[in-house]
């Protein structure tokens, strides 16, 4: 069942349509947040508030065929909320970032970094130096995989700016990791 | 093309929303640029390290419940569970709820339950008996309201009088201080004359001396 019909059976009065939609996409939702915060308490938090306000809200959706996008929008919007609200910004200078106490990562044993979970943690840390502004549309192309003209909706910027933004984001992780001591050749597929 | 607008076509040949044309001409250009080239190797290694980024799970799952409404049969199927099971429990709730009606209805309708001697009454719409006291008659009023101004009459006249009389107590005060203020000035006024007319005196005598030596000195001389 497509994402316009449960909507319109919601519509109609069907609660359970609307409880299709939130276990359809509460997961990348959460996954989404998880990616921006860090903190499996912020990413539960913003994945209620966005289906909350999506279960208030569903009736001002004019196309339906869009609703993941707007689904994006308000979870985004959520997340700079919250990001303005706790003062949660994190983006550090580079030369701050050269003394950062995360252990320095050999890049002679992968496999074990990966068995330990550190790696991810690790990358979780490091997309949270960048800019809100990058961090958001680093997560929605690369772990989402929204279109540029998705994202572009979604941020209601030009698609060249989200772009752009990628771009800075990406050559900033690349710099975050050469000073971690990661050789990110072993990880080249 | 230049190394910008090779630049700016980047992030759609990575993540592979580049048209065939774009990517054939960016291609070529990278072949003869290959610091570009590795400019874009490095950020395809970077987003291979991303990937490497394991997937979270939320740790409970949401369920939007919609609130119940409740139909009146199972409103009162609720409402019966509270009530008493029990025979003595139902008992003494009925005897409850029946005084309370009681008191409530006795309210409303005004109840009244009186004893006499010859016994016990009860009674609605009950009213507490008001008792009306009686006028006096018109003459005795005119009466007491002449009464009335002429004792006001004789108190305002012995008011008046009194202040008089207390005006006048201070008026003579004020006279008899003047008085003796003027004696006092009088005399102080004969005490100086007195004392100018002694000085006086004393300087004509005084002078009179010397001109009998000054008139006396010169005599002999000559």
């Amino acid at each position: 069942m497509t994402d316009s019909k449960l909507i319109t059976d919601f519509r109609n009065g069907d609660i359970k349509a609307f409880n299709l939609l939130v276990e359809r996409w509460q997961n990348r939702i959460h996954r989404f947040a998880y990616r921006y915060f860090a903190g499996h308490d912020e990413a539960m938090e913003i994945t209620q508030k966005t289906f909350i306000k999506v279960y208030k809200k569903l009736d001002t959706l004019d196309d339906a065929e869009k609703f993941r996008t707007w689904l994006y929008r308000i979870a985004n919007n959520l997340c700079l909320d919250e990001t303005k609200r706790a003062g949660r910004r994190r983006s550090v200078s580079m030369e701050a970032l050269k003394d950062h106490p995360v252990e320095k990562i050999p890049a002679a044993n992968p496999d074990q970094l990966v068995q330990k979970k550190e790696l991810g943690s690790i990358l979780q840390l490091a997309l949270k130096q960048l800019p809100p502004e990058q961090r958001i549309v680093v997560i929605m192309k690369e772990y989402e995989e929204l279109k540029f003209r998705e994202i572009a909706e979604i941020l209601e910027e030009p698609e060249n700016t989200v772009k752009s933004r990628l771009y800075y984001g990406l050559r900033t992780l690349r710099t975050i990791f050469e000073q971690w001591n990661i050789e990110m050749e072993a990880y080249y597929e | 093309m230049n190394d910008q607008s090779a630049r700016s076509l980047f992030m759609d040949y990575l993540y592979d929303e580049i048209s065939e044309e774009d990517q054939m001409k960016l291609e070529a250009y990278l072949r003869e640029n290959p610091k570009l080239k590795q400019e874009l190797d490095e950020l395809s290694q970077t987003r291979s390290l991303l990937q490497k980024m394991p997937d979270e799970e939320p740790a409970q799952q949401l369920l939007m419940m919609e609130p119940k409404k409740r139909s009146f049969s199972e409103w009162w199927s609720d409402a019966k569970n509270l009530l008493p099971q029990s025979i003595f429990g139902k008992a003494g709730f009925a005897v409850a709820a029946g005084l309370i009606l009681l008191l409530i209805a006795g309210s409303a309708a005004q109840i009244h339950v009186e004893t006499a001697d010859a016994g016990m009454s009860v009674s609605l719409g009950y009213s507490p008996s008001v008792t009306i006291q009686k006028g006096i008659p018109a003459g005795q009023v005119e009466a007491i309201v002449q009464q009335v101004k002429k004792e006001n009459a004789v108190m305002m006249a012995e008011l008046v009088q009194t202040m008089q009389r207390q005006n006048k107590q201070q008026l003579q005060q004020v006279v008899q201080y003047f008085e003796q203020q003027r004696i006092k000035d009088l005399k102080l006024v004969d005490q100086t004359l007195d004392r100018l007319q002694q000085n006086t005196s004393y300087r004509l005598n005084q002078t009179n001396r010397y001109l009998t030596e000054v008139l006396q000195t010169v005599s002999s001389n000559n």
